[in-house]
């Protein structure tokens, strides 16, 4: 609502305005914005003083006591109506700027209508839906309007701006519209609980959680095997070596009757989760060339399965301890580097949200050596409905790391209806998805669907005990 | 916060949607158009009040709904002698009804949201003015129904102006006390903007 000041600024700034009508112009739209401020009457208000006398002054006339009785009830309520004068005050309990999705939060308004006010109109959530709301209308008391909300769908959004009115009895007066300030955050994507499978360790370093193939200091029993230099005393086995030397020299320990213990080395495994933010489609084609609006994904499409995968993954093997990056393959300069902890979740979950904001900008898909550390294991989630996607995901599988393809493509797509050629066209693409899966399968890239996130722990777990392709 | 506020108060539940209200406007104005039909009217008054009824469910908050007030009062006083004949005592509430839910449905937007507890002091006030009315008829069905002297006549013609224009003028918030223009006075805080 503005202002009569704004108003003469807006008239005002028109300063080359010279015209003889001008200063009653800008009388009139100053008077014009004075009305609107405040407590106002409205058409109900008109038609009841209208109606009410005008029916008792007919009937008066005409001696027509129908008139008058017909009118009297607006009349009797314009005389019993008392203009509102109290100041309403409205305000907002900000919540914190990250919410989980699927968990209930409290958006809460204190509400002073002031004196006069009986109904209240005010702009609040819907408990089961995203955004601002519908505008509800309430009894005008003084307290606190609290609504129970849940947000199912992640992303940046707007979450409560409370727009309110207040009207006297039976709508007669009020005050507003007035806009309230928009308050906004992130949902962040939802984990779901994901049993994580033992990756393939990288090769540098000397910790971890996961038994290496080489001999090192970790706790699990390799081998026993006979003295060798530079073996380090404190790993000598003292009862082997002296029931082999009763063996042997009759109870002597000499050289060639002492055994050492070897144990596995432990090593770190990395895990980098490569999204494909190129595209996101949904089962429904025709929708496939609108452009969402702002920050909205399509909910069950691509890219939405594909962000709870990513995030269902990187909890899994974050809290198993190993090192989990994103890679966004829309935006190489986006992602998150691989890391541990409960504080590299929270870094992938906002990159996510930041990563699926940039779907309709973003350019060729891109997987290169450097994003990625040397031995890591990669998925690659996509719904390959591009050459270009093979070839990077055959690309990073030649370069000697454990590759597995994850499909998004949403189940039975449903053609454009609008188009004859609409199934047709359904029928080629999934076709061609086909044989860019087969194309990865035959360079020995294991494809999983997401489906609960199951099958793919399942999956790296086979393909660790896979020889893999090395480019020679 | 202040100690006043109900922190306890329940959570916003759903509602219903507020194009009930919009439903009550139709449901009235249909009474409305219904009644001087019963009584006697003429076909052809349907394709008058109608459209107004139709219009004031679009646009609750617009002049149709007047249209349909004065129009449904004409017809009552056209179609029978009797000022207090049951399709007339019918017709007060009926109109009443209709300019209530008309000022009602013109504050909150359709797709929104209606809280049936809104509703209360609306509907506790609509007794409130319909006991006072049927008082008066009450009190006009006990007055004889004789020729009044034309003075008489004046004196309350004369007495509704003076009504109309104190009601104007107080609505006008001619004969408020001026209080202290502070901050708290002002919709905007004081600030003008």
């Amino acid at each position: 609502m503005s202002s009569p000041e704004q108003a003469g600024t807006g008239v005002g700034q028109r300063t080359d305005d010279k015209g003889p009508g001008h200063r009653v112009r800008r009388w009139f739209l100053g008077r014009r914005e004075a009305r609107r401020m405040g407590w106002r009457h409205t058409d109900a208000l008109t038609r009841a003083v209208v109606c009410g006398f005008g029916l008792a002054v007919a009937g008066v006339v005409l001696h027509r006591l129908e008139l008058l009785l017909v009118g009297a009830p607006l009349l009797v309520s314009v005389l019993l109506t008392v203009p509102p004068r109290g100041t309403p005050k409205v305000r907002t309990m900000r919540l914190a700027d990250t919410a989980e999705a699927d968990r209930f939060n409290e958006v809460t308004v204190t509400m002073e209508p002031g004196e006069g006010a009986v109904l209240a109109a005010l702009r609040m959530p819907m408990p089961s839906r995203s955004g601002v709301g519908p505008v509800h209308m309430l009894p005008a008391v003084r307290g606190v309007v609290s609504a129970r909300v849940k947000w199912s769908s992640w992303g940046q959004s707007d979450y409560l701006r409370p727009d309110h009115l207040l009207a006297g009895h039976d709508g007669l007066y009020v005050l507003g519209p007035v806009v309230g300030h928009t308050a906004s955050h992130t949902v962040l994507p939802p984990v779901d609980p994901l049993p994580a499978a033992p990756l393939p360790p990288r090769a540098a370093g000397l910790v971890g959680a996961h038994r290496s193939a080489r001999p090192g200091d970790g706790m699990e029993l390799r081998d026993i095997r006979p003295f060798q230099t530079g073996d380090r005393l404190r790993r000598v086995d003292w009862r082997v070596s002296l029931r082999a030397a009763a063996a042997t020299t009759g109870g002597d320990l000499v050289p060639g009757t002492l055994n050492v213990r070897e144990r596995h080395a432990e090593a770190d495994a990395d895990l980098v989760l490569a999204l494909d933010t190129t595209l996101d489609v949904s089962r429904k084609m025709a929708e496939w060339s609108e452009i969402t609006r702002g920050a909205e994904v399509r909910v069950g499409g691509s890219l939405d399965l594909g962000v709870r995968a990513v995030c269902s993954l990187a909890a899994a093997f974050l809290r198993q301890g190993d090192r989990v990056g994103v890679v966004d393959l829309g935006h190489p300069r986006g992602g998150v580097a691989p890391g541990t902890g409960k504080r590299q979740l929270q870094r992938i979950r906002h990159s996510l949200v930041l990563a699926a904001q940039r779907v309709t900008g973003s350019g060729e898909p891109v997987l290169r050596a450097s994003q990625y550390p040397r031995g890591a294991t990669i998925v690659v989630l996509s719904a390959f409905l591009e050459d270009k996607m093979v070839d990077l995901t055959v690309h990073a599988a030649r370069r000697g790391n454990l590759v597995v393809a994850v499909d998004l493509m949403p189940a039975d797509l449903a053609p454009d209806r609008e188009t004859p050629w609409g199934d047709s066209v359904r029928q080629i693409i999934v076709a061609e998805q086909r044989l860019r899966l087969a194309v990865l399968a035959d360079h020995g890239v294991p494809i999983g669907r997401w489906k609960d996130g199951t099958a793919v722990a399942a999956l790296l777990r086979a393909s660790r005990r896979r020889p893999r392709m090395v480019r020679r | 916060m202040t100690a006043a506020v109900h922190v306890d108060t329940p959570h916003l539940g759903r509602g219903m949607p507020a194009w009930f209200l919009r439903v009550a406007v139709l449901l009235a104005g249909a009474f409305v158009v219904a009644i001087p039909f019963a009584d006697g009217a003429l076909l052809g008054t349907l394709f008058v009040l109608c459209p107004l009824a139709v219009i004031a469910v679009y646009a609750p908050a617009s002049p149709a709904p007047s249209g349909l007030v004065i129009a449904a009062a004409v017809m009552a006083a056209l179609t029978g002698d009797d000022p207090l004949r049951p399709a007339v005592l019918v017709m007060i509430p009926a109109v009443h009804l209709f300019h209530v839910t008309c000022g009602l449905a013109g504050l909150v937007p359709v797709r929104g949201r209606l809280h049936p507890r809104a509703l209360v002091r609306p509907a506790l006030r609509f007794l409130l003015v319909e006991a006072i009315v049927f008082a008066f008829v009450g009190i006009a069905a006990l007055l004889p129904a004789t020729q009044i002297p034309a003075p008489i006549e004046v004196a309350a013609l004369a007495g509704l102006v003076v009504v109309a224009v104190v009601i104007l003028l107080w609505h006008r918030g001619v004969f408020r006390q001026p209080g202290p223009r502070g901050r708290d006075d002002s919709h905007t805080g004081g600030g003008g903007r």
